[in-house]
């Protein structure tokens, strides 16, 4: 039972992690906490896509305004039933995610501390919790929306399973259900799997044999919330196996030496990489030497006394130190590997940091007098010596670290002081009790030499210290503004499609392609004002349609690819594709009879928006070789209906939508099966007499979700009236 | 007991409060702490030119780097072991092959540095002549449009000569 100071001290220090991860809101005029790249060209305008078709009371399965038809359901970054997706109903997408991130911040750091302190005392729970939540993934992470849940349901989950003694076996099996079913809800499938031998080993590990049946009543939770949001969680696989993204990866081949995979633990290879590192990659690998370090000392601590410890040490090992070594073994040496290579295996970390932590823990709690075997001390005393001297030699014995920041090598020295005060209160001849190492209730030795409570002190300023290289790069503190360039904050301007002007010069129900790098967004943002985009940038987009793109020399690829020069009119309008926008004038568009309808101007770039001579529609009717474009269709959810003019000829009825065998379409009510055209779009055969069309993508019904949910219930019912557990409730 | 542990809390609270000001602080732009500056590694590598005499030349920011077949990008700061391997450091292309012909990186002359970025040009001095390379992106140190990257162009007998050269743009 926490005590009240306990309580306040976890709240304020959630309150202030809170306030610091929107640190720039408080600082800058309408500055707000998101991503410019994935949150508004991804986030926002897929959950706009689904919100608008939930709203019309249908599944949300198609983004139509995305690259001719992009899946959303089991897209790997939508999520549009997240619990952290509610927001983004009652509030502008900037705000919301920016709620999102604080008030996400605010319940990791109080149940990582409560999950923690079942392990350790409140001030080492309090500092390995900070150690968790700013480990450089988890930390870098939190800023997008589908994976700013994985730590706080992490943590959720495992305390709720550690409660299994005090929770009504009703209430235990309910919560974990519902704690497992936001899980797979609110969090990409990635950290998911990732994610699953934790929520397996840590019953066992922790209570052992004694938490059997409450172990068996998780693994039926975990089983029927998986059966729940099955439907959600098939598509995901569907959708990636014939994506772009199945056939690369933007993690493998950045750090390509051993000597540089290692050492970018020490310090985060954007420091001293002799190329520019982009994203993640230029802080993730980043432990710091006094996390490893105190880490290790902390496990040699308690494997000296290791009957009293032997569970905690297990754990430790087994849900810590392995995970993370397996980790950093597959993402650097597993690229044979099919499916690890396509991944960032460094996201284990996001979880086994929960529990490799507990050595650091462990190491503040214990009391150091007698605590270490004599091999131990001596390997202490070398290691503490070994960090000082090469700390004084750095840039001869590590050449890439000669211009690292002041702020790392005072990290080494207080690591190197810290094992020298370690050594020397081991040795220490102090009478005062032994602690309590159990895995309850730990409070430390009820007397600190002097010594010992300066070094707790120092590891735990090294340790804090050590964080701010992390806080500092991710939040982009060193920016001194809120301008783009920093994936956690931007000018509330800039979730939207700029410049606005742009918007009104174009007709809604109509595509454009803007000639930039799809991470720019136009062609993704102008869903907001009705018009729909083309270039691909979606883990989900597809590979066949790059292929056909690409083999028509219609596409430049760049995460993934958009529609550049040279220029084949034809082809774009009948691709429906009646707008261009570029950053400057191109002749070789008005050769081709384009016109500039409207020159924009944004932070001092120009726009020129182009229309097509066709005036292409996103419909057109083939009979011979030119292509008719028709104006009379309507977009519905997950799909299009088309009024057909009087035909006294036969053809073919062509929607640039990208066709998938989730289409259906019927003319009249009567359905017929629609085909792909050569560049990849959806298209039936039509008669004259013919007057009504509806295109349809339908991968899912309500009824599919129905029934997983129904099963689910159904497996929950047969375990809560089973004998076994009958019996214990 | 309880109150050292109170005690202790407290203090750490009091770090992390520290901390947490000092990052404001500094994030406002109104104290600007130099123990939260951090370097940050910029350039791409760049093949400039593919197997000349059994040589890779790659180009990372304003450095030409002569690698021979078999051995890989060794950071530009282990100095030691790029001479062991081999590697010549050069200024340009053609300073890359000049070094690969005579088979050492001690040639004369050498490109040696006047003036950096005039106008998206570097001004190097070699003998008794001016040359100008494009000059990276200062921030991103990646190659801009301005010229073909890395390749050396007379520009001038002197300094004057070479920037007037420039500004004219021929």
């Amino acid at each position: 039972m926490l005590s009240r100071q306990e309580k306040w001290g976890i709240f304020y220090l959630a309150l202030t992690v809170s306030i610091l991860v929107i640190a720039k809101v408080f600082l800058y005029d309408q500055c707000y906490s998101f991503d410019s790249n994935d949150d508004a060209n991804h986030t926002f305008v897929n959950l706009k896509a689904a919100r608008d078709m939930l709203m019309q009371w249908s599944l949300p399965e198609l983004n139509l305004y995305n690259n001719f038809g992009t899946p959303l359901l089991g897209d790997a970054l939508t999520f549009p039933f997240a619990l952290q997706s509610i927001t983004y109903w009652f509030l502008p997408d900037y705000l919301a995610m920016t709620v999102n991130r604080a008030v996400i911040s605010f319940l990791a750091i109080i149940t990582l501390s409560l999950l923690l302190r079942q392990f350790l005392s409140q001030r080492a729970t309090m500092i390995c919790a900070l150690i968790v939540f700013f480990s450089p993934g988890q930390f870098w992470n939190l800023a997008h929306h589908h994976y700013q849940m994985s730590l706080l349901c992490l943590c959720v989950i495992l305390y709720v399973q550690s409660r299994h003694a005090s929770l009504n076996k009703t209430m235990y099996l309910l919560l974990l259900w519902i704690g497992y079913i936001v899980l797979f809800l609110s969090v990409s499938i990635q950290p998911v799997l990732l994610a699953i031998p934790f929520f397996i080993l840590f019953l066992p590990l922790k209570d052992g044999f004694q938490a059997k049946r409450a172990w068996t009543i998780n693994i039926v939770a975990l089983i029927s919330a998986a059966i729940a949001t099955w439907p959600h969680t098939a598509i995901f696989f569907k959708n990636i196996a014939g994506s772009t993204r199945a056939q690369w990866s933007p993690y493998s081949g950045i750090l390509s030496t051993t000597r540089e995979q290692l050492l970018a633990l020490f310090v985060p290879p954007g420091e001293w990489m002799q190329y520019g590192v982009n994203g993640h990659f230029s802080i993730v690998t980043y432990y710091s030497i006094a996390y490893l370090v105190f880490a290790a000392i902390g496990l040699l601590s308690l494997a000296y006394k290791a009957e009293a410890n032997v569970r905690l040490l297990r754990m430790i090992v087994i849900l810590g130190v392995i995970p993370a070594v397996s980790g950093y073994i597959l993402q650097f040496y597993g690229q044979t590997i099919p499916f690890v290579r396509n991944v960032d295996s460094t996201r284990i970390w996001w979880f086994s940091n929960v529990f490799l932590v507990l050595a650091v823990g462990k190491l503040i709690d214990s009391s150091w007098n007698q605590s270490f075997h004599w091999l131990s001390r001596c390997l202490i005393g070398v290691s503490a010596l070994g960090i000082l001297i090469a700390s004084f030699s750095l840039p001869k014995l590590l050449p890439e670290f000669s211009e690292i920041a002041p702020l790392h090598m005072l990290v080494i020295w207080g690591t190197g002081i810290s094992l020298l005060v370690i050594l020397f209160s081991s040795l220490a001849k102090t009478s005062h009790r032994e602690p309590s190492i159990t895995l309850q209730g730990l409070e430390g030795s009820s007397e600190e030499s002097i010594t010992s409570s300066i070094g707790k002190g120092l590891i735990i300023a090294v340790l804090l210290l050590a964080q701010a290289p992390i806080i500092v790069h991710v939040m982009g503190l060193n920016m001194h503004s809120c301008e783009k360039g920093n994936h956690y904050f931007n000018h509330a301007k800039e979730a939207t499609f700029q410049p606005q002007a742009i918007l009104s010069h174009m007709e809604p129900g109509y595509r454009m392609a803007s000639v930039e790098s799809p991470g720019e967004g136009h062609d993704l943002k102008a869903i907001y004002g009705g018009i729909l985009g083309s270039n691909a940038r979606a883990i989900v987009s597809s590979q066949q349609l790059m292929e056909i793109f690409t083999k028509f020399k219609l596409v430049t690829l760049d995460d993934n690819y958009f529609f550049s020069p040279p220029w084949q009119t034809e082809k774009l309008s009948r691709l429906g594709i009646r707008y261009l926008l570029l950053k400057q004038q191109s002749t070789e568009l008005e050769v081709q009879g384009w016109n500039v309808i409207a020159v924009e101007q944004y932070l001092g770039q120009q726009f020129f928006l182009y229309e097509n001579p066709s005036k292409a529609s996103l419909v057109h009717l083939l009979h011979g070789d030119k292509p008719v474009f028709l104006k009379s269709y309507e977009l519905v959810p997950n799909g299009i209906k088309i009024q057909l003019p009087d035909l006294d000829y036969g053809g073919s009825l062509v929607a640039s939508f990208f066709y998938r065998d989730s289409w259906h379409a019927w003319v009249d009510g009567k359905e017929v099966i629609p085909t792909m055209n050569a560049l990849g779009m959806i298209q039936i055969p039509i008669k004259p007499g013919h007057r009504t069309v509806l295109f349809q993508f339908q991968k899912l019904t309500a009824r599919d979700f129905l029934f997983s949910f129904l099963c689910s219930v159904a497996i929950l019912l047969i375990t809560y009236f089973a004998p076994r557990l009958q019996r214990e409730r | 007991m309880r109150q050292r542990e109170n005690r202790n809390i407290f203090i750490f609270l009091l770090l992390w409060s520290g901390l947490v000001t000092t990052l404001f602080f500094h994030a406002s732009g109104r104290i600007d702490i130099s123990l939260f500056h951090f370097p940050q590694a910029k350039g791409i590598l760049l093949g400039a030119e593919m197997n000349y005499k059994h040589f890779n030349l790659i180009g990372l920011r304003e450095e030409v780097y002569a690698i021979p077949h078999g051995s890989g990008f060794i950071h530009p700061s282990r100095i030691k072991l790029m001479k062991k391997k081999g590697i010549f450091v050069a200024h340009s292309i053609q300073e890359a092959k000049r070094m690969v012909d005579a088979g050492t990186e001690n040639i004369e002359p050498k490109l040696a540095l006047k003036e950096k970025n005039f106008q998206g040009y570097n001004l190097y001095s070699l003998g008794s002549r001016i040359y100008a390379v494009p000059a990276m992106h200062p921030e991103s140190g990646a190659p801009t449009p301005i010229g073909q990257p890395y390749s050396e162009r007379l520009a001038g007998k002197n300094v004057e000569e070479a920037k007037k050269f420039i500004v004219s743009g021929e």
